[in-house]
């Protein structure tokens, strides 16, 4: 089994599963660090109803394994995971799941904290806001995660 | 003449009305930049949208720039900037 696991999907995920699995295909690791997103029920302007994602199926896979490529290129990283869901999704649901395991701990935070930051940048994903009644709006790119990823 | 797939996502979907065409490529255009001088005539909605600097495009699922090389069966994508996470 490959020590990096990348899934995109419209079912919701368990964190304790994906943990279990995780610590499996990391052999001698002293750390795993999880991070999830979850959908929140405001934005700028005032409240929303859930999101929708959307894709490009054709290429979301393959950003994502260049951007774990990426990860292990500087960090002695042992074993990754990616779940991003896609589809209608209710205010708190999950929405992504990044984790890495390694020998030590500072390197499983940084890595998982640039596999996001790389993510939010970079892999083909558009959230739609659904707003009162049947409003939608797509959301906008912020500077402020453009920033996130530019530090490394 | 080339024929490649010309792909539309999110919000730039939604300004050109359309997900998926295909579209000949004349020859002796070679480059992302020369179809998207030829896309911009299809109508106002194309040209706002292949005019938008923030647009992003990606040749083959990879990210590509106005130089970019397309050949027979590519895929051209074209995008907003990306929101997951």
């Amino acid at each position: 089994m490959s020590a990096d696991q990348i899934c995109v999907q419209e079912a919701d995920f368990d964190v304790a599963d994906a943990y279990n699995k995780i610590r499996e295909r990391s052999h001698n690791s002293g750390a795993i660090v999880l991070f999830t997103g979850l959908v929140r029920d405001f934005n700028e302007d005032g409240g929303i109803e859930g999101l929708i994602l959307e894709h490009y199926p054709a290429m979301t896979e393959k950003s994502l394994k260049g951007i774990v490529e990426k990860a292990r290129q500087r960090w002695p990283i042992l074993a990754t995971t990616i779940i991003h869901r896609v589809g209608k999704l209710h205010n708190s649901d999950q929405i992504v799941m990044v984790a890495v395991s390694s020998q030590h701990r500072a390197a499983a935070f940084e890595a998982a904290q640039f596999i996001m930051d790389y993510l939010k940048t970079e892999a083909p994903f558009w959230k739609k806001e659904c707003l009162n009644g049947s409003d939608e709006k797509w959301v906008e790119a912020k500077d402020t995660d453009q920033r996130a990823r530019d530090r490394w | 003449m080339k024929l490649i797939k010309v792909l539309f996502f999110a919000r730039v979907r939604d300004q050109v009305g359309t997900s998926e065409m295909d579209f000949e490529l004349p020859s002796g255009y070679q480059n992302v930049g020369a179809v998207i001088d030829l896309l911009k005539r299809k109508g106002e909605s194309f040209e706002a949208v292949l005019s938008d600097p923030s647009v992003l495009v990606a040749l083959n699922q990879e990210m590509a720039n106005a130089e970019t090389t397309v050949e027979e069966g590519d895929e051209l994508a074209f995008f907003p900037p990306v929101t997951g996470g």
